[in-house]
């Protein structure tokens, strides 16, 4: 059980994170924590990809529907620019998130990725289903009030309130 | 307004030059996105004229990708704009013309400009 936190709102985009209950941070703050020590030069790039691509999103852009990469259902992933040629064995960075329109974006864990799937890796795996839970009961609750995912003002209340 | 404290600490160590190239590269990929929705113009199609898989521009439209100027060339030919403006050196936007103003004080009635003041100035007018 937890809930959603606003952790970051512009005039182009209000971003959520869950936060579990008997945790200090959201799963946000757990991803920046955990991966903002990379000395490897591509792991520390993709992290500051990362970075950069989520202070476009809130300074300029909004979270468009063109620029996240489909991880399977409505559980998406940050963009990331990836350099050519790299190693492969190292993995790249992945941000999960939950694309609920250009205004509103709810991000969650990651991690380094170095299987082929997610769905092989258990951590990452886990932060996915999670999302996927997640995004079910904001669908049901949408459902149940009639409002689509369109409407900002309906479904930013819904994400402040909802138990998750 | 709400910024994360933690991100800002972080996003404040980024190298410039990473932030640009993320930046441009989403411009870009934006730019193609939106181009491809007013000409409806289908990625399939978009993918079929450019000689490329349908998946890899996807992937473009992400802001995930590098693009040469030779592909960004290729792309503006496909869709018959241009994708990067490139500042070119400025030529003047105004042509400059000198005046003469005659300042008549207010209690001249009679249209005599003798006792008027004149004053040079300059008018810029669009080029």
């Amino acid at each position: 059980m937890g809930r959603l936190e606003l952790v970051i709102e512009t005039d182009n985009v209000s971003i959520f994170s869950p936060k579990f209950n008997g945790e200090e941070m959201t799963e946000f703050e757990k991803f920046l924590l955990n991966n903002g020590n990379y000395e490897e030069p591509q792991l520390k790039k993709d992290f500051d990809a990362i970075l950069s691509a989520i202070n476009k999103i809130q300074n300029d852009c909004g979270a468009r529907e063109n620029l996240f990469r489909l991880e399977g259902g409505c559980i998406k992933a940050i963009p990331l620019f990836i350099e050519w040629p790299r190693k492969r064995s190292l993995g790249t960075i992945r941000l999960y998130c939950i694309r609920i329109s250009e205004r509103l974006l709810i991000l969650g864990n990651g991690g380094i990725k170095k299987t082929k799937t997610y769905e092989k890796d258990p951590f990452l795996g886990t932060i996915v289903n999670d999302l996927r839970r997640i995004e079910s009961i904001i669908r049901n609750k949408s459902r149940i009030v009639h409002c689509d995912y369109d409407d900002y003002e309906e479904i930013k209340h819904i994400l402040s309130t909802i138990n998750i | 307004m709400k910024r994360n404290a933690l991100f800002e600490q972080l996003l404040a160590k980024v190298a410039p030059e990473t932030k640009a190239e993320v930046e441009l590269n989403i411009d870009i990929a934006n730019r193609i996105y939106d181009l491809l929705k007013e000409k409806g113009m289908s990625q399939r199609e978009f993918a079929e004229k450019m000689g490329k898989k349908e998946s890899e521009i996807s992937r473009w439209m992400t802001g995930s990708h590098g693009f040469t100027t030779s592909t960004l060339a290729k792309i503006s030919s496909v869709l018959g704009e241009s994708i990067v403006e490139v500042k070119r050196k400025s030529c003047p936007q105004f042509v400059v013309i000198p005046h003469t103003l005659y300042v008549t004080p207010t209690d001249v009635k009679d249209g005599s400009y003798s006792n008027g003041k004149e004053v040079k100035y300059q008018c810029r007018y669009p080029n």
